[in-house]
């Protein structure tokens, strides 16, 4: 199987961002790192290209409904599951979908992943789908693209919502905020695969390592989503003894963030050189991320 | 000179366009922001049209230019690709 770092599972990250478009619809406002810390999904998995099969969590230990819970609960939301007949009435709902039926997708009809995402019907034979990015399909409702659907109950209620400061120190007193110190050295294998590897990586594998880091489960997001989490934390105290950790984090993320990017280049335009500095950037990041790990806690 | 490196630019991104499914008959802003809200390029399709950019003018696009803070418009991209020559 060629098609490596990719999610077996249902995507946690996907669900954040596809909880804050849908918010969004309701004109609440509600921020993704909000929603990613009530779910406790600082981190990422991934699949390593020696072991398809395995996945390696980092900063995950619980499964998409275990965080769907976590979710539900600190929001004061209840999910309510519908049948397809019924969402065709509703404008805007949550859909587990499969990444082999999504046009759009880098998965469409090479391999299955399914995650949910936020889409609002606008007639029988197309959707708007707010997904990583904001698309606009004309596909086909009746297709098996769409496995099930939730509407969340309260939705629009802001009251029904507890402060940023809550959610925040709930994360805190579970030990979300904390750096996953095994990152690093899975950055160190990632890097050996790759300079092993180097010869026999075709263009859809650097595509999928840009997919891989630039996606909302991947490093460059959720470092800026840590790093936006302690900005709000910094302000809302009044205090600066965040701010090493966050402007750590602000690196991080746009380093992972070039990285990301230089991977879509090379995927267009195969160069030794190019590729040789994407490893020398890499091996940058692995250090700061070690030392992330190693010196900051909250 | 500026003007044949406008004439080539709009020509990529009008079939960057046309692949995203929109029409771009219309003319093009040269400092409309290159995102959704301006000539309406996704994240995806300004990386397209860098590396379009690098293999056809035959260019490096430096390293700066290929984190979150990339070209901001069109007039941008001339003025990098006036100052290649």
């Amino acid at each position: 199987m060629d098609c490596c770092y990719t999610l077996k599972n249902e995507d946690q990250f996907c669900l954040s961002n596809s909880l804050e478009h849908y918010f969004k619809l309701g004109n609440s406002n509600i921020k993704n790192w909000q929603i990613f810390l009530a779910m406790n999904v600082p981190g990422f998995h991934y699949n390593t290209l020696q072991n398809p099969d395995v996945e390696i969590l980092n900063g995950i230990s619980d499964t998409s409904d275990k965080l769907l819970d976590n979710f539900t609960a600190l929001f004061k939301v209840k999910l309510v599951e519908y049948s397809k007949n019924k969402v065709f009435n509703k404008k805007a709902v949550l859909a587990f979908v499969d990444d082999y039926c999504l046009p759009y997708s880098n998965a469409f009809k090479k391999y299955h992943n399914i995650r949910f995402i936020c889409l609002e019907i606008k007639e029988k034979s197309g959707c708007l789908i707010f997904d990583n990015e904001y698309k606009d399909l004309d596909v086909n409702i009746e297709s098996n693209l769409l496995l099930s659907f939730y509407e969340i109950e309260n939705k629009f209620d802001s009251h029904a919502y507890p402060h940023c400061n809550d959610i925040i120190t709930d994360a805190v007193q579970k030990g979300y905020l904390m750096p996953n110190n095994t990152l690093a050295d899975e950055i160190s294998s990632f890097i050996n695969e790759l300079k092993q590897r180097s010869k026999t990586l075709d263009s859809e594998i650097l595509y999928n390592l840009f997919f891989f880091i630039n996606r909302p489960s991947g490093p460059a997001t959720t470092r800026l989503q840590m790093a936006e989490s302690l900005n709000f934390l910094s302000t809302e105290n009044n205090t600066d003894i965040f701010n090493n950790m966050k402007t750590r984090y602000m690196n991080l993320s746009e380093q992972w963030r070039t990285i990301g990017n230089l991977f879509f280049r090379i995927s267009k335009s195969w160069s030794q050189k190019h590729f040789d500095r994407i490893i020398e950037k890499l091996e940058k990041v692995f250090l700061i991320e070690q030392e992330t790990a190693c010196r900051e806690r909250i | 000179m500026k003007e044949d490196i406008v004439h080539k630019l709009l020509d990529i991104v009008q079939t960057i366009l046309k692949n995203k499914g929109i029409d771009s008959n219309d003319e093009i802003d040269l400092n409309s922001p290159l995102q959704e809200h301006g000539i309406g390029l996704g994240s995806i399709e300004i990386l397209t049209l860098m590396s379009e950019i690098e293999n056809q003018f035959k260019v490096e696009i430096p390293e700066k230019f290929w984190g979150s803070q990339n070209f901001q418009s069109l007039n941008d991209i001339v003025n990098f690709l006036h100052g290649q020559n």
